[in-house]
């Protein structure tokens, strides 16, 4: 089927003819209803219109071969530049159009007066800047820089371009010029957008070490800064833990560690209560002494393990302090009865000891207790920052 | 069953329905066509949206929030009282706000909506929306795009067929599209905005250049300080595209002072503004492949396009004189209106159809192109300002010998690398065993009108198929999540409707109380004692008297001009 036969019309290049095709036949294919006949429709309308446009100025380009249609062509073109510049002129009315678009007929129109005219406005301005970065106390006063935004042709591409560059070309003789001044000069120039470009145009090796000091405005859009009223905002950093790239897993020595520094911790707190208990009421024997020790011991970690790891933390302090994480197989908060097989497979496998902790080192990484509880502990940190390299928000 | 137009706005939104005789508006609790977007508590804990959470903005600055738009699908949560809230929540409690006067104002239930949105949010944002307007009791079936409706507004007002290119600068938001009208089709042709560009960027730039020039630091300054800034230079901003100078009494710290805003100075301050106002429109026209004088109408949409700087800025660039006779304020939840009187198949609209685009590039991740095994580089597979729906397909190849996965990654955004575009989600697809190149897979992008994206992944040797559903992205809110959201939300107190009139007046007393000074704050203490007084007694006839009244000696005391 021909994109023709799609519309429902012979072949054309009238583009009312296609558009009126094109608008019977979308009634009976609607978007809404229909996507698929839609979208055939559709490309078939925006063929044809490319084709009927393509031949439309096929014959223009013979059109143009006559001597008359290019003198008429001229004169147009004048016609919109007769007006003179006037500085003063703000007004909408203004018919001083400026091409702000990409207008492929410029270089065959015979541009001369208003190139004059942007000249003229460029010299007066620059020599407006010159004077004002010979002035030390003026030149990083930013109200002082007020002149080039009223220039009438501020909003003119190439203008704005020739006068970024001519007045960053001077800023660079000069070696006090504060980041404020730059950054505001930035922010009507557009400077950073076309950094490396710049750079190779200028030619200078100070360039690049003059646009590193901008921060462009535009470019950390920080929407909590606009934000009016509230006392405080937070930022709850939920990615969530499965759209993580990768996980890892840790060394067996930072466990250790994360482990040790949990056992002292408790450790150094029973320690430290039954010294106050001996020395208040005294006469508890050594021996008994290391059994309640050891008693509570193994009830103060499960409390403490079981109250930090199935918490919002899903670390003990040790852990959390060396950035590691116990969670459930899909990386999330474990749930407490997993927690309670775990805490008691750990307690269990670590009356054997020497064993354990040969087969632990056997098993790199993943624990028995961890194994037989389905549960993992994870390097979170680097899991977080892989991810955050991979992703940024 | 009647389904509401919501303009959901960064300062203010409006609702509106179609009826058989055209375009309603729809009035708030207080009478208002315009709702302001601000959310507060009031002194007995209870939600109070609207003009009085504006006014409250100035008094209760800590309990206030505004200009929450720009946190949509973001993590952020805001603090007021005691408890914090997405921007997602928080536009949740404007909609239901906007419900109840809706329900009250025609007398019935509503249960669905058509909600805009800027046209250049990305799929988050959207999702954020859409999610806002299921936590408030609305079936959000469609979003529109804020310059899209205005369009339609504008199509179906002037009936004059042509090539429109429609400037949508609200208070947060600036948009860019252009549309066609001919026959009954409305046809969006390209799409471009800048979503960190609208009217209060204006006025923070003149709060930050008032603040340089008196060198003093913003952070030091008392939250109700800044905000009475803030407020007296949005009025500045409306009173300087009349007048040539306009003088304040500015306090900061302890130091006060009168301060002239002249054109000049916000000429000054504003043109780094309007300079961006120009590369989108750039944007546009050139993705459209049209030139500007192609455009048939410029038409002006958004309350900070009164600006007389913006005027003749658009003036100059396009020599000409863009269309407005539609209030700019109100024309956007007009074609809201107007979509949804088309979702609901009304009669009257029944010979026009509207087709619109995708406003970012879709693509997938791949190796670098030019060789080399390393990875990060963005494949476009829907481009941007392709009509939509659409379904695009583009062939992928493993990279490297035995390789026996792939991870199909989607992304949003223009950039070539595809970390800094925004990431949607991903399909790993598994592949026979084969020398690097060898397997292809077939990657299908099928985008839908409301810029819901599925994802076809088909492994050409095997024909097997994957398929995923961009429905959940990242950040966004999973159903637990979204269940808390909504006890939560069905906790909080509104106000209640009845005072709401008598609220208002206070709140405002109270405002112009705080930004006034000796007599004129004795006096404005007086009448509100008094209306306090009146109120106690609750006799309605007392009070309706006493506050007609009121409002007229308030209007005149008032020297701001900021709703």
């Amino acid at each position: 089927m021909s994109i023709w036969d799609v519309l429902g019309i012979s072949e054309t290049s009238d583009i009312k003819t296609i558009k009126r095709a094109y608008a019977v036949m979308l009634k009976n294919v609607k978007p809404d209803d229909d996507p698929k006949g839609f979208q055939q429709l559709h490309e078939a309308y925006k063929s044809a219109q490319k084709i009927a446009k393509y031949s439309n100025s096929s014959n223009q380009i013979n059109d143009d071969y006559l001597p008359d249609q290019s003198i008429k062509n001229e004169v147009n073109v004048v016609n919109t530049d007769t007006t003179s510049y006037d500085n003063s002129d703000n007004n909408v009315t203004t018919t001083n159009q400026i091409n702000f678009t990409y207008n492929e007929e410029i270089p065959d129109t015979p541009y001369t007066p208003q190139v004059s005219d942007e000249q003229l406005e460029l010299d007066r301005v620059l020599s407006l800047v010159d004077k004002l970065l010979l002035d030390e106390c003026k030149r990083n006063v930013i109200k002082s820089w007020g002149f080039i935004s009223a220039s009438t042709f501020i909003l003119d591409s190439d203008f704005n371009w020739q006068l970024g560059l001519s007045i960053l070309k001077r800023l660079l003789a000069i070696d006090d010029i504060k980041t404020s001044t730059l950054n505001y000069l930035n922010s009507l120039f557009n400077w950073k957008d076309e950094e490396e470009y710049i750079c190779e145009v200028i030619e200078d090796k100070w360039c690049k070490t003059l646009l590193l000091r901008i921060n462009d405005s535009k470019q950390n859009n920080d929407p909590v800064l606009h934000l009016r009223g509230s006392k405080s905002i937070k930022k709850v950093n939920k990615i969530q833990d499965k759209i993580f790239k990768q996980y890892y897993f840790t060394s067996d020595a930072r466990r250790m560690f994360a482990l040790l520094i949990d056992l002292s911790l408790i450790f150094f707190t029973i320690h430290s209560l039954l010294s106050i208990y001996q020395l208040v009421f005294g006469g508890v024997e050594e021996a008994v002494l290391k059994k309640i020790t050891l008693v509570f011991f193994v009830i103060l970690y499960s409390i403490y393990a079981w109250s930090f790891e199935t918490s919002y933390l899903q670390s003990t302090p040790g852990k959390f302090l060396l950035g590691l994480r116990v969670t459930d197989k899909n990386f999330m908060r474990i749930h407490h009865l997993r927690y309670f097989f775990r805490l008691v497979l750990m307690i269990a496998s670590s009356f054997m000891h020497i064993v354990t902790v040969f087969i632990n080192i056997l098993l790199s990484q993943r624990y028995l207790h961890d194994r037989a509880s389905g549960t993992y502990v994870i390097d979170y940190r680097r899991s977080k920052k892989e991810h955050e390299e991979y992703y940024p928000e | 069953m009647t389904i509401l137009g919501i303009d959901l706005g960064t300062t203010n939104s409006i609702c509106s329905i179609w009826t058989d005789d055209g375009i309603k508006l729809i009035q708030n609790r207080l009478g208002d066509i315009l709702t302001p977007s601000v959310i507060g508590l009031d002194d007995k804990g209870n939600i109070t949206v609207g003009r009085i959470a504006k006014d409250r903005l100035i008094t209760h600055s800590d309990e206030t929030v505004a200009v929450f738009k720009r946190l949509m699908g973001t993590e952020h949560k805001i603090k007021i009282g005691k408890k914090y809230f997405t921007a997602t929540e928080l536009s949740s409690i404007i909609l239901r706000s906007l419900k109840e006067d809706a329900e009250n104002f025609l007398g019935e239930t509503i249960e669905e909506a058509v909600i805009s949105v800027p046209a250049y949010f990305n799929d988050n944002q959207r999702h954020a929306t859409k999610l806002a307007g299921e936590l408030a009791g609305f079936k959000v079936d469609r979003l529109i795009n804020e310059p899209t409706a205005a369009a339609m507004a504008y199509g179906l007002h002037d009936k004059s067929e042509g090539i429109y290119l429609i400037l949508d600068m609200g208070g947060g938001t600036f948009d860019v599209s252009i549309l066609e009208f001919f026959e009954g089709v409305m046809e969006v042709h390209a799409t471009s905005g800048d979503n960190f560009l609208g009217g209060e960027d204006f006025v923070e730039a003149m709060v930050d250049d008032l603040l340089n020039e008196t060198g003093a630091e913003k952070d030091t300054i008392s939250s109700k300080q800044l905000q009475t800034l803030y407020m007296q230079m949005e009025t500045a901003k409306r009173k300087i595209g009349s007048t040539e100078s306009f003088e304040q009494t500015i306090k900061i710290h302890k130091k006060q002072f009168q301060w002239k805003s002249t054109k000049a100075w916000f000429d000054r301050v504003s043109m780094p503004l309007m300079l961006r106002v120009k590369r989108p429109i750039e944007n546009a026209l050139r993705d459209a492949e049209l030139s500007s004088s192609e455009i048939d109408n410029i038409v002006l949409v958004g309350g900070s396009t009164r600006m007389g700087l913006f005027r003749a800025t658009i003036g100059k660039l396009f020599g000409r004189l863009p269309l407005c006779h539609i209030d700019p304020d109100t024309v956007v939840a007009m074609g809201a209106a107007i979509q949804a009187g088309l979702k609901d198949k009304n009669k009257a609209l029944n010979d026009i159809v509207l087709t619109d685009v995708c406003p970012y590039t879709l693509g997938t991740e791949i190796n670098n192109p030019n060789g080399g095994n390393e990875g990060g580089y963005y494949y476009p597979i829907i481009e941007r300002n392709t009509t939509v729906p659409t379904s695009m397909v583009k062939t992928v190849q493993t990279s490297f010998d035995n390789q026996t996965q792939l991870e199909i990654k989607i992304f949003q955004g223009e950039n070539r690398l595809v970390k800094k575009n925004v990431f949607l989600g991903e399909i790993t697809v598994k592949v026979p065993k084969g020398p690097e190149g060898k397997e292809t897979v077939d990657v299908r992008y099928s985008y839908d009108m409301n810029g819901l994206l599925e994802v076809d992944v088909t492994i050409v040797s095997t024909g097997k198929k994957y398929n995923k559903l961009i429905e959940q992205t990242p950040g966004a809110l999973s159903d637990k999540d979204k269940k808390a959201s909504l006890a939560k939300l069905s906790k909080i107190k509104f106000h209640p409707r009845e005072s709401e009139e008598n609220r208002a007046i206070i709140a405002r007393g109270e405002r112009i109380y705080e930004s006034s000074l000796n007599e004129k704050r004795e006096y404005i203490a007086n009448i509100l004692a008094q209306f306090e007084k009146i109120l106690d007694k609750q006799n309605v006839q007392e009070i309706k008297k006493a506050r007609e009244k009121i409002t007229i000696i308030l209007h005149e005391l008032d020297s701001e001009e900021w709703f």
